[in-house]
């Protein structure tokens, strides 16, 4: 069993290719990619940036638990930051297990707790001018008390 | 003591800086975030803010050490 999570400066298309046990009849990979629209507005780019030290230990230790909550033999994520034009891959998390069922359910758990655990944060920049630190749909309102 | 604290994001753009070192007499990490909203006016909820001590997260009860870096982190939008 391996589990990996790395934030990269670099295109994730361009990453070393991931080698998977022969034990493995499945492999699930999702790709987050930057689109070009966001609530109505027309999106230009985004800059993620992290709290790097935090989100590598913390983004560590969701694969980790990825691997102890389903019955799956490799977990990989990983999370760009700096500038992204549209179309460019964001986030990566691939799985690999003896079936698919576990290597798709566990996918969409990291991913989401990647989403609302790692430090990582967002901002759009639109075409038609400004920029926005971008919350997620749980979020209560910035100023709620 | 002395503590450094590092803002993330938002709070980034709120605080107006980076980081920052600064003398203190709170004794918990809450009382450090109050006492910069009133220095710095910053605007966020404390209740959407996680707080984290020498890159690790921890609560608002946790107390302050001379050296200690305080961040304090905005909700998070990864993916």
């Amino acid at each position: 069993m391996s589990s990996t999570f790395f934030l990269s400066d670099e295109a994730l298309e361009y990453l070393p290719e991931w080698s998977v046990p022969e034990s493995c009849g499945a492999v699930v990979s999702f790709w987050g990619k930057v689109r070009n629209q966001n609530e109505g507005r027309r999106v230009q780019k985004l800059e993620y940036s992290a709290y790097d030290v935090l989100a590598e230990k913390e983004g560590l230790r969701i694969v980790n638990e990825a691997l102890e909550r389903f019955p799956i033999d490799v977990v990989r994520a990983v999370h760009r930051l700096g500038l992204l034009a549209i179309g460019e891959a964001a986030v990566v998390v691939e799985v690999a297990s003896a079936h698919r069922g576990e290597a798709f359910e566990a996918c969409c758990w990291v991913i989401d707790e990647v989403k609302r655990r790692v430090p990582i944060w967002k901002r759009e920049v639109y075409e038609q001018g400004g920029a926005e630190w971008v919350m997620c749909h749980h979020s209560p309102t910035l100023t709620d008390k | 003591m002395t503590v450094t604290i590092r803002y993330f994001a938002r709070l980034r753009d709120e605080a107006g800086r980076n980081s920052e070192v600064v003398e203190t007499s709170c004794s918990t990490v809450g009382d450090l975030w109050n006492n910069r909203v009133s220095g710095l006016g910053l605007l966020m909820a404390q209740s959407l803010v996680k707080p984290a001590c020498n890159d690790e997260f921890c609560s608002w009860d946790t107390l302050l050490t001379p050296g200690a870096v305080i961040a304090f982190l905005p909700p998070v939008a990864g993916g």
